[in-house]
């Protein structure tokens, strides 16, 4: 982890994911790239915006920390991915978030809208498990330290 | 799989509901081949032979109007011609009335102005200039002699009695009502003129037998008819003068003709029923008398001119623009008829075909999820549990992924269909060889591993969506790379011909309807025996066992489905062992599209 890129800061990354198994699926993927990274996972659109204002259960700070990174995917019961996006982009504290969509559509329809609304990415859930390591890995690096973000107030 | 009731899902019920849905059709290539076909293609319209019908019809309608103007034109001339010799004749009495009132004036001026008027000066002058009877006034309207001599009437103020009279004393020449003359019953006419004497106006009213003056001849030759009757009559309606019945003359026209007297009393000029036929009548009033002269004529005979087989011309095309609008409007009621029917159909298809689309773009999507899942967990246990699950294990979980693999694929090819069903949407000049190009650079692996051998002729420019060109191409020619027997070395060829006449399925449209390119792929392939023409097109069609060649059989479907987008069509000619060309033919350019936009 951190031996591997010792300029490189762990961050949080907040995954919405409605699937156990595609939860699974992350974690193992996370775990084998070996970033290192936080990965907390809320399982709905409304529970992402929960966590992000610091409602219910997330309201102390310490256990919800402002993500480094937001993995959205689309398809989620109550409040969809869409949704959640559109409002996280109108937000004026939460707008500067990255959020990459991980979605299993590969429909032209959700790519449009999705970047539309301000997705930062846009990726198709890989097929292997190796590609899916390959790109919790690619984002993860990416996100923290290929890009430089402005600084914001994380409290 | 929790919450698996997402948006996108929500038209069937969840994954399982929609492999529920699908248990219920016979398969998904049941539903495919079934469903998918082209509602545009159903959609001919059948405006244009109404548009021609309703032309011609319009153009006889109006040759029969110009024609049948044209008759009421005659008509009317001849009416009017009618007309003015009533008018000539009314004036002709007018002038007569006119001439006898001179005449009196003159008389009475020279000959009856002394003061006082000797009884046999009277009578020698009314003997002299004919009259059969006669009457002076004197400026007060009494009567100072009589003729044939009335001794009980003299001093009487006649003018009470008789309108002409008045009239004359007070300055204005008036004509009498007709009375039978004392004698032989004729019928008499008083002209009374007034004129200027040296002892006041006086008044000279001669009574005149029309029946022997120029009047009579002139009513009797002066109408142009053989059967048409003048009748003079007074302003009681009683006929003075007739060309047609001595007898009626003194009798009111109303019991000589009853009809006419009605009509003459509503209007100046019409037809009226006289017995067996329809009469033209004019009627003209005589100035200065309160007589009218009416002339009448058959119908018949007035319009004899117009009369011959052309005047049915008009009838006759009018009775063809009847049938002709009777038939088109039954033609008409049953091509809407069936239009709405075409439509109604269209509409299904489309909707079958819009329900496939979401079928399919769910299917696409929610099918590929638990495959995804079947890969990677298999992934993962082959990873992690390799040791454990032994040899025999291992392969059975390769064939449970390949097996996933192979059905992601299918999924893919469905969705693909899919896409090109919903029709070329972005369609521009696409310039096709370095399409071609591309497509080759994208298939450059196996072209290598095969060692194939590929030349592409020179393609022409033509309206195309590039992505489904594209892809046509790919699987063309992927084929080309695929079907070939072990140790052959595959060659494929790919170039174009223009074709004068448009394609069979080709949506015409004005500009440049009928340009169109046959585009030729072929390969020196395995082939296909004829008979399987149309099964290769078909949608999840194989020829050849998995094992042998890999492939969903969605490939030709889908190429056939983007010809026909184009408004083409695809074909082939093959040969067992010797390869296939397969034959797409595009027009140049698709409606609503301008040339020389290329982006």
């Amino acid at each position: 982890m951190a031996e591997k890129h010792p300029a490189r800061r762990a961050i949080t990354i907040l995954c919405a994911e409605d699937d156990a198994g595609d939860r699974m699926l992350m974690r193992d993927a996370m775990e084998e790239s070996q970033l290192g990274d936080r990965l907390v996972f809320v399982e709905d659109g409304e529970e992402l915006m929960a966590y992000l204002r610091r409602q219910g259960q997330w309201a102390d700070a310490t256990l919800s920390p402002r993500p480094g990174l937001i993995l959205l995917d689309l398809n989620m019961p109550r409040k969809d991915g869409l949704e959640a996006l559109s409002e996280i982009k109108q937000d004026e504290r939460l707008r500067l978030i990255p959020v990459v969509v991980l979605t299993t559509s590969s429909a032209e329809a959700d790519i449009l809208s999705s970047y539309g609304i301000g997705a930062n990415s846009y990726i198709i859930k890989p097929w292997t498990f190796d590609d899916l390591v390959g790109v919790m890995r690619d984002v993860g690096r990416y996100w923290s330290s290929t890009v430089a973000l402005p600084a914001v107030d994380r409290a | 799989m929790r919450d698996s009731s997402s948006a996108t899902t929500s038209t069937l019920t969840g994954p399982t509901g929609a492999v529920g849905a699908r248990s219920t059709r016979p398969s998904i290539r049941g539903v495919v081949t079934s469903l998918w076909r082209t509602p545009s293609a159903a959609r001919a319209r059948p405006g244009r032979p109404i548009l021609v019908a309703v032309v011609l019809l319009g153009m006889l309608a109006g040759g029969t109007g110009f024609l049948l103007l044209g008759q009421a034109q005659g008509r009317h001339a001849l009416e009017d011609r009618f007309a003015l010799r009533a008018a000539l004749g009314s004036t002709f009495v007018a002038a007569y009335v006119a001439d006898i009132i001179a005449r009196e004036q003159t008389i009475g001026s020279e000959l009856l102005g002394a003061d006082l008027v000797d009884a046999d000066d009277f009578d020698r002058v009314v003997q002299t200039f004919g009259f059969e009877a006669a009457i002076l006034l004197d400026s007060d309207g009494t009567l100072l002699h009589a003729a044939p001599a009335a001794p009980h009437l003299v001093g009487i103020d006649l003018t009470q009695k008789y309108e002409h009279f008045r009239l004359a004393v007070a300055g204005v020449p008036a004509v009498s009502n007709a009375v039978a003359s004392a004698a032989e019953g004729r019928p008499i006419v008083g002209f009374a003129a007034p004129f200027e004497t040296a002892h006041g106006q006086r008044v000279l009213s001669g009574g005149y037998y029309l029946g022997e003056t120029p009047l009579s001849a002139y009513l009797n030759s002066a109408i142009p008819f053989a059967t048409a009757s003048a009748y003079l009559i007074d302003g009681n309606g009683v006929i003075i003068e007739t060309n047609s019945d001595v007898d009626a003359v003194l009798t009111p026209l109303a019991s000589a003709d009853p009809a006419l007297s009605v009509a003459i009393a509503e209007r100046n000029t019409g037809t009226y029923r006289r017995g067996s036929t329809d009469d033209r009548f004019v009627v003209a009033a005589i100035d200065a008398t309160s007589f009218r002269l009416v002339l009448t004529v058959p119908g018949e005979q007035l319009y004899a001119p117009l009369q011959g087989p052309m005047q049915w011309v008009p009838w006759v095309l009018l009775a063809t623009l009847g049938i002709g609008a009777f038939y088109l409007l039954r033609v008409h009621t049953a091509l809407g008829r069936a239009q709405v029917h075409l439509r109604a159909a269209g509409e299904e298809l489309e909707r079958s075909n819009r329900d496939l689309a979401d079928f399919a773009s769910v299917a696409s999507h929610d099918l590929q999820e638990p495959l995804r899942k079947i890969q990677t967990f298999g992934d993962r246990l082959s990873a992690k549990y390799s040791d454990k699950l032994g040899d025999g294990g291992l392969d059975y979980l390769d064939r449970m992924t390949s097996a996933a693999t192979r059905m992601r694929g299918l999924i893919e090819d469905l969705l693909s269909y899919s896409r090109v069903a919903k029709g070329a949407q972005r369609v521009r000049q696409v310039p096709l060889a370095p399409l071609v190009d591309e497509v080759l650079t994208d298939l450059e692996r196996r072209i290598d591993e095969t060692s194939a051998r590929v030349s592409v002729d020179e393609l022409p420019v033509i309206d195309a969506d590039p992505l489904q060109m594209r892809q046509l191409f790919q699987n063309l020619i992927a084929n080309g790379l695929k079907f070939v027997s072990p140790g052959t070395t595959p060659e494929i060829r790919v170039w174009a011909e223009r074709v004068a006449a448009g394609p069979p399925h080709s949506r015409g449209t004005r500009a440049n309807a009928n340009s169109a390119w046959r585009i030729l792929v072929a390969d020196n392939g395995i082939g296909f025996g004829s008979q399987y023409l149309e099964r290769v097109f078909a949608p999840f069609q194989r020829l050849h066992g998995r094992s042998e060649y890999e492939g969903s059989g969605m490939g030709l479907a889908i190429c056939r489905r983007i010809a026909e987008r184009h408004g083409g069509d695809i074909t082939a000619t093959s040969e067992i062992g010797k390869g296939s060309t397969f034959i797409i033919t595009l027009p140049e350019r698709q409606p609503g599209q301008r040339a020389g936009r290329t982006v």
